[in-house]
Order: C-alpha cells, then sequence, then structure tokens
C-alpha cells in the first residue's frame, strides 16, 4: 500500500471517528449497566488473565462500547506500570548466585561461546604468528656450555680435529641458514682447511685471520681448543708478530692452494709432516716474543677500561696458555653465553652483550634505551631494536661502521 | 456427560488444595471454603466459553489463580479483623492513587476512596441478610490490586453520571451544543475552502459514499482489529497504549494498523464499484479529493481548538 493511500484512509477514519465518538458516547449512556463489563471482567481482560475464547468475546464487547473501552485503556496502562514495578522488584533481590545463574544460562552462552572460542582461536594464532616470526629473527640462542666444555677436554688430551671442526661450523652454518652466500660457503671451506690444518698445523689455527666478522669468531671460538698455545697478540702490537703474520699468511696462501683431494694430501704427506714440525718450532718462538709484548701491554692497560673486552679475552686465554689453569676456567665462565641476533653474534662479557665485530679502534655512541637519539636511529634501523629488544641489558653494537652502546 | 461434574468437582478439590499449598498465608482455610469461589471463576471465564475445556485446560486455569489475593479476600468475606487489617493496610495506596486519577481533586478522591471502603466492606445489606459486599466479585483471575483500581473507575463513573443527571454543567452545554452543530460545522469548514458551489455538492455526495462505504467495511473487521482502530482513531489512544490494551508491541500495533488501513480501503473500493457503479479511476480520485478536503477541514477546527489530540496528517507512527 502506498503512503498517500495510507494517509487518505488515515484521514478518512479520523473523520469517521469524530462522527462515531459522539454516537457511541450517546449509545453508551443509553445502554444499561448491566450489559457492561463489570471490575473483575474489565481487570482481568487488562491483565491478559483471560481464556483465548472469554478474552473474545469480551473484545466484541469493547470494540462497540467505548465505556468499558475507555477503562480497559486506562486499566491497562496502570497494569503495564505495575508489572514493570513487579518485574523490578523480583529482579531486586536476586542474588549473587542468581546472578551467575544468568550469566551461564543458555540463551547468554549461545552467543557467548562461539564468540569466546573464536577470541581463543585468533589469540593462539597471533601467538604462534609472533613466535615465528621471532624464530626467524633470532636464528639461534648458543649456550656457552659447549665451548665451556671444550677447555676440559683439551685438558685431558690433545685436541682432535673432529672438535675443532665441530664447533667452527657451528656458527658458519648458522649463518648459511639464514642468508647462504657463497662467502659462506669459502668460509666454510676454509675453516674445514684450517680445522684440518689444525689438528697438523697449530701455526695456522692461532694466526690472527680476521677479514670478517666470522673468521674472526671462528678464531676466538677455535682458540680453547689449542689451550696449551697462547692466542695470537694483536697484528701491530710487535714486530715479531708482523713478520709471523707474512709467515702464517704464506702458509695459508700455500695450504689455501694445496689440493682438495685425499689422494693429494697422501702425496703431499710427507712435505706436510716437515712443514708441520717447522711451524710448530715457528709458532713456540713467535708466542714466546707475543707473551712478552702482552706482558708490557697489560701493565700499561687501565684496568677499567670498557672497551678492549676482546683483547682482555684474549689475554686471559693467553694467560691461559702460558699454563694458568685456574684463570683460564675463570675466563671460561665470564664468556657465559652467545647469542646471535637478526644474523649478529654477541657474546657476554661482565653483564655486557658485545658485537663480535666490535674492535678497539671502534668510535662508541652511547645511547640510553627510551631515549629520544634511542628513537631516532632505531627508527632508521628496526634492526637495531629487534637486536636491543632481544637482548636486555647493555649492549655494544657495531652497525655500519659505527659502534653503539645502548644502555 | 453425567461423568463430567464428577469430574469437575475432583478437579476443584485438586486444585484447591494445590492453591492453598501455593498461598505464602492461607488464612486457615480449607479447600472446601474456596472450591466455590473457585468453581464461580471457572463457569464465568472458561466453561461458560468452552464447556468442553479439557482437564488440563481446568487445571491450568486454577492453577493460574492469584492464591494470596483470592485467600485474603475470602478471609475478609468470613470477617476475620487480621486479614481487614491486611487488606487495608496493603492497598489504601492503592485504593487512594486510583480515586485520584478518577476524581481529579484530592477532596473528591478522599470521598471516593472512602466509599470504596464501604462497598468492600458491605455497608449494604442483601436480601438474604449477609452484607451486599464487593468482595464477592473478585474472581482471583486479575490481581487484587488492578481489581480494585477497576471498581475504583467503575464507582467513579457511577458517581459522575448520577450528578450528571442533576447538574448540567456550562461544559457538558457546550460539548451538547457542539454535537447539535457538529455537522453543520463541519460543512461550514468545508465551505470555506470551497469555490465552486456544484463541485462542492458532489464531493458531499461522494464523501457520503465513502464514508457509507468505510462505515460497512469498518463492520467487517475482526473484533481485535476493531478494538485497535477504535482504540487509536476514536479514543485517542497512543499507538504503545492501544498494544498495551491488545499486549502486543507498539511496532505490532502500528504494522497491523498499516495493513487495516489497505483491507479497509479495499473493502470501500469494492463496495463503491460494486454497489454503487464506480469507476476504479472515480475511486482514486474522489478518495484524493475527500482526504484534500479533509485536511482542509482539520486547520479550522485547529484553530477553534477541536478536537486536536486526534488529529494529525500521515499515517500512523509509533510514538
Amino acid at each position: 500500500m502506498k503512503q498517500t493511500e495510507n494517509n487518505e484512509m488515515d484521514l478518512l477514519l479520523r473523520s469517521l471517528a469524530r462522527r462515531e465518538s459522539r454516537f457511541e458516547d450517546r449509545v453508551a449512556e443509553e445502554q444499561a449497566s448491566g450489559s457492561h463489563l463489570d471490575s473483575d471482567e474489565l481487570n482481568s481482560y487488562s491483565e491478559h488473565a483471560l481464556p483465548a475464547a472469554t478474552r473474545a468475546r469480551y473484545t466484541i464487547h469493547l470494540a462497540d462500547c467505548s465505556r468499558c473501552r475507555k477503562l480497559v485503556a486506562e486499566l491497562s496502562s496502570v497494569a503495564g506500570i505495575y508489572a514493570r514495578e513487579h518485574a523490578a522488584q523480583q529482579d531486586t533481590p536476586a542474588g549473587f548466585w542468581t546472578k551467575i545463574g544468568q550469566l551461564f544460562s543458555l540463551p547468554v552462552l549461545r552467543y557467548a561461546v562461539p564468540a569466546l572460542s573464536l577470541f581463543v582461536v585468533v589469540a593462539i594464532g597471533l601467538i604462534v604468528f609472533r613466535q615465528q616470526r621471532r624464530q626467524e629473527l633470532v636464528a639461534r640462542n648458543e649456550p656457552a656450555a659447549g665451548l665451556v666444555a671444550v677447555p676440559e677436554d683439551k685438558q685431558a688430551g690433545p685436541p682432535s680435529g673432529h672438535s675443532s671442526e665441530t664447533m667452527i661450523r657451528e656458527p658458519s652454518s648458522a649463518r648459511s641458514d639464514s642468508a647462504p652466500s657463497p662467502n659462506a660457503d669459502q668460509t666454510t671451506t676454509s675453516e674445514r682447511n684450517q680445522g684440518k690444518a689444525s689438528s697438523s698445523d697449530k701455526a695456522e689455527a692461532g694466526s690472527p685471520k680476521k677479514d670478517s666478522p666470522a673468521e674472526s669468531i671462528v678464531a676466538e671460538v677455535a682458540q680453547p681448543t689449542f689451550a696449551p698455545e697462547p692466542a695470537p697478540a694483536p697484528p701491530a702490537k710487535a714486530e715479531g708478530a708482523v713478520a709471523d703474520a707474512k709467515r702464517e699468511g704464506a702458509a695459508r696462501t700455500e695450504s689455501a692452494a694445496r689440493p682438495q683431494s685425499a689422494a693429494s694430501n697422501e702425496k703431499a704427506g710427507d712435505r706436510d709432516n716437515v712443514a708441520r714440525v717447522e711451524a710448530r718450532t715457528q709458532q713456540e718462538e713467535r708466542e714466546r716474543a707475543k707473551g712478552e709484548d702482552r706482558q708490557r701491554q697489560v701493565a700499561g692497560a687501565p684496568a677499567s677500561s670498557p672497551q678492549p673486552r676482546r683483547g682482555l679475552a684474549k689475554l686471559r686465554t693467553a694467560e691461559g696458555g702460558r699454563g694458568d689453569v685456574a684463570g683460564n676456567k675463570k675466563a671460561d665462565d665470564e664468556a657465559e653465553e652467545t647469542r646471535s641476533v637478526g644474523g649478529r653474534h654477541f657474546r657476554r662479557q661482565g653483564g655486557i652483550w658485545v658485537d663480535a665485530a666490535y674492535r678497539s679502534g671502534v668510535t662508541v655512541i652511547t645511547l640510553v634505551r627510551g631515549s629520544e637519539q634511542y628513537r631516532a636511529l632505531v627508527s632508521d634501523e628496526p634492526a637495531i631494536r629487534t637486536i636491543a629488544d632481544e637482548l636486555p641489558g647493555e649492549i655494544v653494537l657495531v652497525w655500519k661502521g659505527r659502534g653503539y652502546r645502548i644502555r | 456427560m453425567s461423568q463430567r461434574p464428577e469430574q469437575i468437582q475432583k478437579l476443584l478439590s485438586a486444585g484447591a488444595k494445590r492453591l492453598l499449598a501455593r498461598a505464602s498465608d492461607c488464612r486457615s482455610l480449607d479447600s472446601q471454603g474456596l472450591e466455590a469461589r473457585i468453581r464461580a471463576a471457572l463457569e464465568k471465564y472458561l466453561l461458560r466459553d468452552d464447556e468442553d475445556a479439557s482437564d488440563q485446560s481446568i487445571a491450568e486455569f486454577i492453577d493460574g489463580l492469584q492464591a494470596d489475593d483470592l485467600c485474603l479476600i475470602v478471609a475478609c468475606e468470613r470477617g476475620e479483623e487480621t486479614a481487614w487489617s491486611d487488606l487495608v493496610e496493603r492497598f489504601t495506596p492503592t485504593v487512594r492513587s486510583a480515586a485520584r486519577a478518577a476524581s481529579g481533586n484530592e477532596e473528591g478522591a478522599e470521598d471516593l476512596a472512602q466509599s470504596i471502603w464501604a462497598e468492600l466492606y458491605g455497608l449494604r445489606v442483601r436480601e438474604d441478610g449477609k452484607p451486599a459486599s464487593k468482595l464477592a466479585y473478585y474472581s482471583g483471575r486479575g490481581s487484587l490490586a488492578g481489581w480494585l483500581r477497576a471498581v475504583v473507575a467503575q464507582l467513579a463513573i457511577d458517581q459522575h453520571r448520577k450528578q450528571s443527571r442533576t447538574i448540567q454543567t456550562e461544559e457538558d452545554a457546550d460539548f451538547d451544543r457542539l454535537s447539535r452543530d457538529g455537522d453543520d460545522g463541519r460543512e461550514r469548514f468545508l465551505a470555506a475552502g470551497t469555490v465552486n458551489p456544484e463541485r462542492a455538492v458532489s464531493d458531499k455526495l461522494a464523501g457520503a459514499d465513502i464514508q457509507d462505504a468505510l462505515a460497512r467495511s469498518m463492520a467487517e473487521l475482526s473484533a481485535e482489529d476493531r478494538l485497535l482502530v477504535k482504540l487509536y482513531y476514536i479514543d485517542g489512544l497512543r499507538l504503545r497504549e492501544a498494544g498495551a490494551v491488545l499486549g502486543v508491541h507498539e511496532a505490532t500495533a502500528s504494522r497491523r494498523l498499516t495493513k487495516i488501513h489497505g483491507q479497509l480501503r479495499d473493502r470501500v473500493e469494492s463496495i463503491l464499484i460494486k454497489d454503487r457503479g464506480w469507476t476504479k479511476a472515480e475511486t482514486k480520485r474522489s478518495f484524493a479529493e475527500l482526504a484534500l478536503h479533509l485536511d482542509a477541514d482539520v486547520e479550522p477546527m485547529l484553530a477553534s481548538g477541536g478536537s486536536l489530540g486526534e488529529v494529525d496528517s500521515g499515517s500512523p507512527k509509533v510514538t
């Protein structure tokens, strides 16, 4: 039905109602009082307390009797108010358990249970997703137990090529998992060669080969394996060291140029044995010279210097190499933990996470977490934020040639 | 069939016992004392319209009675002072409130309330010597408070009618004059908006036909639809109030009223085409013109202080 037609009927009915109302009033006046509904009937009708058939009979009367209709209308409006008040009174004394019961009633649970299930599923999904992302960012959390255990083996007997090879492979394999590259393969190959050489030629393993951070870590990790031998000193510290480095470079070139096949190795076996003996002799002489230099260096260096941690660790290793077993253990205890975050390796030293790529000559900028400078840095380099979030406490980090100390 | 009264009696006895068990205060009544009262209610409200009501229907009817209220009233009828005290204490505010609403002034309300208590107590004496108390008419089907409000409203109307027979107030005289002059007055309003007398006569005739067909169509509506139309258009109730009478939500009442408009229009058109020989186009045009005149009719009525409450343009909307 159109709206205009509806309005027309509305106006017509209003017009009819004006005539009817006067007519009905007169009829109601003339009707005998006995034909009207009594109080009980009016009240029962208003409260909808009548059987259907009886109610229909009264409805017919009400449709034609304005007097009863008006009374019913009045009583219905009041009955509605009283019904609401009665309902409110019934609701008011409802106890705690009643409310709890209503909370877990079927109509409520009908909607609450699916909603809750959906929420739980979404929450679990989010947690799993975030953990996966975190695993992608954090390659590995390396415990220091394996590294600490090595010196004990080393004390018990001579180092084996297998143990050093295993330790060397770990960081490179972790890195190659995240970003395989030809360089990584080369490094692995060279490390493998170095590991092989370490069993035969210890001079090569102790050489200051620091072309890349990974290699430096390899060198550092491999050092405890050769505990009887002192760690190599910085190349610029002594003239003897420079000469040794040259010789070592020549030896490495020689070993790199060495054929990889076993048959070639067997053919060159005699020559290797000779070279090993010579290298060992040279190494002993070189270490003696380095030890003297380091003693001089340690005596002149400040005790509380924050920067030379790497050097300090080497010195401690070197001290251990002179037969100080107690000092060696102490140094190993301090190197409690090593972690790889965002493709970078950190070692915990004195409560500070130090980037493996850190060198003593790098200029360090100190930043406080949450400071404006820190926020500016992490906004430019989000990877630093990831590292800072993963590593609690103080961090010394080398990023794009600059050193950052984050507190 | 002979077993039916016995069956009903059994149901009554059992129902009376259940009722006493449900009551928080049975006031030392026994089931036999209640049976007569329950039987009267049963015959009035159930068996009169449904003689073959099932046992379940009878049992449900009895279980639907207001146990506490019925026990209180029966105890009052027996003259128990405690019951009377309780009745007066609990329901004096209800009676006073209803009397105030019915009389309109405080003094009249107080008189009306006193009259109610006198009627309930039964100051008059019946032919059998017992007091003619209105308490005998309470069935227990509805609440006692609602029944008392209905009694007050009925008594207020009776009192007003008695007074109006003897004293015709100035307002009543005005109303009567308006009733007498109603049709003339409306014609005057219609004439004010009409230019062509011939057209006015034609419109008047067409309007009369439509009004007549509308009245016939109204009579053919179901009782409940007719009640809704009268509650809304004649009594001037809002949709919420009209819905409360019918026990439906105002939105339902609004939808039902719109549906009734459609039914009435179809029925009126059918009557005009079949009985009066109108064409479809004529009925449509006449509806529109009559509505236009009626719409114009409303404005003078508004200006002269007519029945504003009943008139608003447009279809019924939920208020």
